[in-house]
């Protein structure tokens, strides 16, 4: 029984030191004077306010772009189904930065988007990113599909490839933080 | 250290045998539960999927590495041979390229890629919306779920596709965690799912009732809420000679998307789950989760 105790405790341990192993090989932080963002002070039109659910930017003042690449890469995580395989624990590592967590809801949801069609999944995406990015303080501005379209991605039956993916988001996240906004906040 | 070899020394997960015991009660006449079970109660004012998972303890995480490492061990041995043919595949196209693609390299399984279900969904339950254990004359349903002693994570409400996925909402921004114990019945209060929100459905906005407008609009008030059982909440007079204790609950969160759905939070509860910003606080104590 004892001896059971001391391997389960050092399983926990190992658990941990793998989570930090993990947290390690997260995505680099890129340099945000290398990423080019287009100009998103750009005017409107009528045509497309009707459209700002979908197109659209982050920002939230006082913001550092690690911290804004580590909320985007956050939720990024949720809305994609990211997930470490072992379990809940309330660990000081965040754990969307794992790749381990590819598959779960990842993988799962391709069964769901056969059902209810890719279109529904590039909004449950939206949603999704525009309930966290809420959450965690960042409003929203509106812009025109052509700039949008510049940084960001949608995603619905085709994944979109990591390493683009790493890319757009950190573009997202320098509009984030360091793009004096312009135009009106939208709601959440 | 100490803490460590004390959650060590938690209970592994039920045997097989057990985890026949382990049901929804079902609304019958008369209600027999075993005095030495763990049973979790909670209602909800319309009939609907509600899902919490146990958290596992270091036993059954220890058991879990193994069985995982043994599926990875075996995806890896059958890729060892499809890697073998696919190479002589690409050697047979590259002789005679003509009129064929190139056949694509199988993708070699690592504990990173593993398609092998995460120990919390192996650990989840779910209640609702069939199974209903009572029926008031207002149309709140009861649910009575004999479960397996530990700590309880409410995480979402989930219809879950058998092979693979699902709909629904998860709390995994914020969520409560309670434990059940042997020998009682933890009321967990009413839990209210809504399908959707202003996100999803603006015109959902037209409809609520007008003291939620701003708190829906804002997102306040999330796609679920709980309201605490006080001990004033009616109990089925079938239970009446067994212990009912009303949960107590502290913050926990966040979790992960397991199946890929919408994600949310709990609505926040007076004294007991707040938010700063995406924090979540544990009132009674100070933020949780990391």
């Amino acid at each position: 029984m004892r001896l059971a105790a001391v391997l389960a405790v050092l399983a926990c341990c190992a658990q941990w030191a793998e989570a930090a192993t993990d947290a390690a090989n997260a995505p680099n932080v890129p340099d945000p004077a290398k990423l080019e963002l287009p100009d998103l002070s750009a005017p409107t039109s009528a045509g497309d306010e009707g459209d700002f659910d979908k197109y659209f930017y982050f920002h939230r003042a006082e913001t550092t772009f690690e911290q804004a690449l580590a909320d985007i890469r956050e939720c990024d995580g949720y809305a994609r189904g990211l997930a470490s395989p072992y379990g809940y624990q309330e660990a000081p590592y965040p754990y969307t930065y794992t790749m381990a967590g590819a598959i779960g809801g990842a993988i799962a949801n391709m069964l769901v988007a056969a059902i209810f069609g890719s279109a529904e999944l590039r909004k449950a995406r939206r949603t999704n990113m525009r309930r966290c990015m809420n959450y965690k303080g960042y409003d929203r501005y509106g812009l025109n599909k052509d700039v949008w379209q510049k940084f960001n991605f949608e995603e619905g039956l085709n994944r979109v490839d990591e390493d683009d993916r790493q890319l757009m988001l950190a573009k997202q996240a320098k509009a984030a933080a360091m793009i004096q906004p312009v135009g009106r906040i939208l709601g959440r | 250290m100490i803490m460590l070899m004390a959650m060590a020394l938690a209970a592994a997960g039920p045997t097989k045998e057990e985890t026949k015991l382990l049901r929804p009660i079902k609304d019958t006449p008369t209600v027999q539960l075993d005095l030495n079970g763990a049973y979790i109660l909670l209602r909800s004012p319309a009939p609907a999927a509600i899902n919490l998972f146990r958290l596992a303890t270091p036993p059954e995480v220890e058991d879990y590495r193994a069985r995982r490492s043994q599926a990875l061990t075996k995806a890896h041995a059958k890729w060892v041979k499809q890697h073998a043919l696919w190479k002589q595949d690409l050697q047979d196209w590259k002789d005679n390229p003509v009129g064929k693609q190139a056949p694509e390299e199988p993708l070699e399984p690592t504990d990173g890629n593993l398609d092998f279900a995460p120990l919390d969904q192996e650990n989840l339950l779910g209640f609702g919306p069939l199974n209903r254990f009572a029926k008031d004359s207002e149309g709140t349903s009861t649910y009575l779920q004999r479960v397996w002693p530990g700590r309880y994570v409410l995480y979402g409400s989930i219809f879950i596709n058998p092979n693979g996925g699902g709909t629904g909402v998860c709390v995994c921004m914020g969520t409560v965690a309670f434990d059940a114990k042997a020998g009682e019945i933890t009321d967990v209060g009413s839990v209210m799912v809504s399908a959707t929100d202003a996100l999803i459905y603006p015109r959902m906005l037209e409809k609520a009732k007008p003291e939620d407008v701003e708190g829906l609009r804002s997102g306040a008030i999330t796609m679920m809420r709980l309201t605490p059982s006080s001990g004033t909440m009616p109990v089925d007079p079938r239970l009446a000679s067994y212990k009912i204790v009303p949960a107590t609950y502290r913050a926990a969160g966040p979790v992960p998307n397991y199946y890929g759905v919408q994600v949310d939070r709990l609505t926040a509860i007076p004294g007991v789950l707040a938010y700063d910003r995406d924090k979540i606080v544990d009132v009674a104590s100070g933020p949780a989760g990391h």
